[in-house]
């Protein structure tokens, strides 16, 4: 107590009402000053990605010259432990070995890394500290939107020309023509999991669903992250009435209508869900985890390859198994860009080619490792690559890609995304 | 001399920069919260106070804070109270004094983690009342990580409140030798009890309430814990501005920086008007006679 009475009479008591009015007074003087930092002729006076442009022009043996013995610095999801296995383990180790690449991490998910890229646009940061992102279709859009990807670059990669473009599903991401800007990392489709011996015969229409849930309360639920977003446009596209309905402009009126039987269905089958629906799981791990300990029938996953790895890590249980029910799932592609102010574009150029090259997308794509699905066209790779893509262990939880392609949804645009997002937070889970 | 014009040159120097800061920060938030600054600000605009002001959010979330902080406060300052006054040996045994120290090197993160470990349905609660026959399996254990009512989240905010509660009472105690005045008045006549309830504890409340003031405000202002055992709406107040200023919508960004400057002037407010509770204007009101 001395000591506070020392610090009271020291500071506070010298802090006079008549002088704290003069120090506010002399800050009001400097306001115009201190935001400079945020006015627009601030960040003129720091172009960025001056330093990326020209690295984008370079033919590629300069860049491979400029790569080797670098730095390069990926900003990646990091929820899954296979994932960060594989990439700080066998992708690093490749790199430093025959390339001298110094590949480091940072956790970041799609919306942090839109607030940080933001904050660094508007301050005028350049360089800044990450080289590659790894990003999907809502993410592209708002980086776009606020110019903090730099490209074009895809046709500069020479691995690029393995890449299935004819796949609608790999060459427009969430609508928007990728226009060079993200190369193509991975293609998957959306699967709901299964436990094989409590639920025998899993619901194949909404119908089906929505019985199920009601006759076995507690026992369904979805994420409120990705996974269960991406769940929730699927059905938001079967109430639709219309499976190209969400592949044109976003009407309002179709927003209006399918949201409005969205919400319907949900409030109709909340009761039954997990918790009763009055919580939902944060993210797609917890859903895991409470599959794993019996307190729910069902998980899913935004990659149908998953159950597999997913049962071989341990995480999930042996008698899994993965499925995209009659009224289809969303399949789309995931992407690498460069950050408008990378500071190592030869880097990030070098690092995204080898992570699209037939070797580092065959191990990628086996079930231990990761059971991410190509974007390669095999068709346009050698015989030999053909022959090592088609000796990989056949999934023994999932139907194959081939088969599920039947049921694919295509992404509906980023906005979709965005306005369910607020919708499910304002009509269902701010609503209890 | 020199050296009282230095401490008056630091004093001012520190207050400066704190207001300089401080100034600095409140000012981009407002700036931004109406549409001034940010990359794709449309101009200025009352539109995201009007958004965040008439919506339900924030006010259940200011509501949820508040009582939080207030209950996990308080009642965290009667339980370190009950056992400092109840345990004579609390008191007196150091290497009792340093245990509590322990629980103080825990970050936030995985004091949620370790709450959600004891009190979740499948955590070591549940399976000791399974085990003692109390409950038949999982789902008869009640719901106490998100749910409803807090009840799991003011309970680990309250455990955690304790440690520091206690190590401040055990060494008030000892340093204004609350025994003394406790031996003077039983000798004087009073019970035990009632020298507790009128000389003991009125003199510790009033060192504690500074401490009080600032533990409100760190459980008022709580992020981790509310994050991994808070319920999704209403969250409190720190996660409310997270995740509005964290998501892909870029254009709700500026009624995160509303929440901001909300939270800011409230913070602000209570420092104020509880500081004059607290004692801390107590030498002003000397300098200047009033006291």
């Amino acid at each position: 107590m001395e000591v506070e009475g020392n610090l009271s009479s020291g500071l506070y008591g010298q802090y006079s009402r008549r002088r704290g009015c003069r120090a506010a007074a002399g800050m009001l003087v400097t306001f115009p000053w201190l935001f400079g930092g945020c006015s627009g002729d601030h960040r003129a006076a720091f172009p960025l990605a001056s330093s990326g442009q020209s690295a984008l022009q370079l033919p590629w043996p300069a860049v491979q010259e400029a790569a080797a013995g670098s730095r390069v610095r990926i900003a990646m999801w990091d929820g899954d432990s296979a994932i960060n296995r594989w990439m700080q383990g066998w992708v690093s180790q490749q790199l430093r070995e025959k390339h001298g690449i110094q590949l480091e991490f940072s956790g970041l998910r799609g919306s942090e890394l839109v607030g940080r890229m933001q904050v660094e646009r508007d301050a005028g940061r350049d360089p800044g500290d990450i080289d590659v992102v790894w990003i999907n279709g809502e993410t592209f859009y708002q980086l776009r939107r606020i110019s903090a990807l730099q490209g074009p670059f895809v046709q500069q990669l020479p691995n690029a020309q393995w890449i299935d473009w004819d796949d609608p599903f790999i060459s427009t991401d969430f609508q928007q023509p990728i226009e060079g800007y993200e190369c193509p990392w991975g293609s998957v489709q959306f699967a709901l999991i299964h436990h094989s011996s409590r639920v025998v015969r899993p619901p194949q229409t909404l119908d089906d669903l929505s019985r199920w849930i009601q006759g076995n309360p507690g026992r369904f639920t979805w994420d409120v992250s990705f996974t269960g977003m991406t769940f929730l446009k699927s059905l938001l596209i079967e109430l639709s009435g219309d499976r190209q309905a969400f592949t044109r402009p976003l009407a309002d009126s179709l927003w209006k209508t399918a949201s409005v039987r969205l919400w319907d269905w949900i409030r109709g089958v909340r009761p039954y869900l997990w918790r009763a629906g009055q919580t939902f799981p944060e993210d797609v791990s917890q859903l895991h985890l409470l599959f794993n300990t019996g307190e729910v029938d069902f998980t899913m996953s935004s990659n149908d390859g998953e159950v597999d790895n997913k049962v071989m890590q341990g995480v999930l249980p042996d008698a899994s198994k993965g499925y995209v029910p009659e009224f289809g799932s969303i399949r789309n592609s995931h992407y690498l860009g460069i950050p408008s102010n990378a500071p190592n574009v030869a880097g990030a150029l070098f690092v995204i080619d080898f992570l699209i090259s037939p070797a580092a997308q065959l191990e990628k794509a086996k079930p231990e490792v990761w059971g991410d699905g190509t974007v390669l066209s095999l068709q346009k790779l050698s015989a030999d690559w053909r022959e090592k893509f088609a000796g990989i262990p056949g999934r023994s939880r999932a139907p194959s890609r081939e088969e599920l392609r039947e049921r694919a949804l295509p992404e509906p645009a980023a906005e979709v995304m965005m306005r369910l997002v607020q919708g499910f937070r304002r009509e269902i889970i701010d609503v209890n | 001399m020199r050296l009282a014009v230095w401490d008056q040159v630091s004093g001012w120097l520190l207050i400066s920069l704190l207001g300089l800061a401080l100034f600095w920060m409140a000012g981009y938030a407002v700036a931004f919260s109406l549409g001034g600054v940010g990359l794709i600000s449309a101009g200025w605009t009352l539109e995201h106070w009007q958004l965040a002001i008439s919506g339900s959010r924030l006010w259940r979330s200011l509501l949820l804070s508040g009582a939080l902080a207030v209950c996990s406060t308080t009642l965290g300052w009667l339980a370190a109270l009950s056992m400092v006054t109840g345990s004579r040996r609390l008191r007196t045994d150091l290497r009792l004094q340093a245990l509590w120290c322990l629980p103080l090197a825990i970050p936030p993160a995985v004091q949620g983690f370790l709450g959600g470990v004891v009190l979740s349905r499948g955590g070591l609660l549940s399976r000791l009342c399974w085990w003692l026959g109390l409950t038949d399996g999982v789902e008869d254990f009640p719901v106490l990580v998100q749910d409803r009512h807090g009840t799991g989240l003011l309970l680990t905010m309250t455990a955690a409140s304790i440690p520091l509660l206690v190590l401040f009472l055990t060494r008030t105690w000892m340093a204004i030798r609350i025994d003394d005045y406790l031996t003077v008045a039983c000798s004087l006549g009073a019970s035990r009890t009632f020298a507790l309830r009128h000389v003991a504890i009125p003199m510790l409340w009033r060192r504690s309430r500074f401490l009080l003031l600032l533990m409100l405000l760190w459980n008022f202002s709580a992020w981790e814990l509310p994050l991994l055992l808070g319920q999704q709406s209403p969250r409190m107040l720190s996660v409310l501005i997270q995740q509005s200023s964290g998501q892909f919508v870029l254009e709700e960004r500026p009624q995160a920086f509303v929440h901001a400057v909300v939270y800011l002037c409230l913070a602000g407010l209570a420092v104020w008007k509880l500081s004059g509770y607290a004692g801390l204007d107590r030498t002003d009101k000397l300098e200047s006679g009033d006291g």
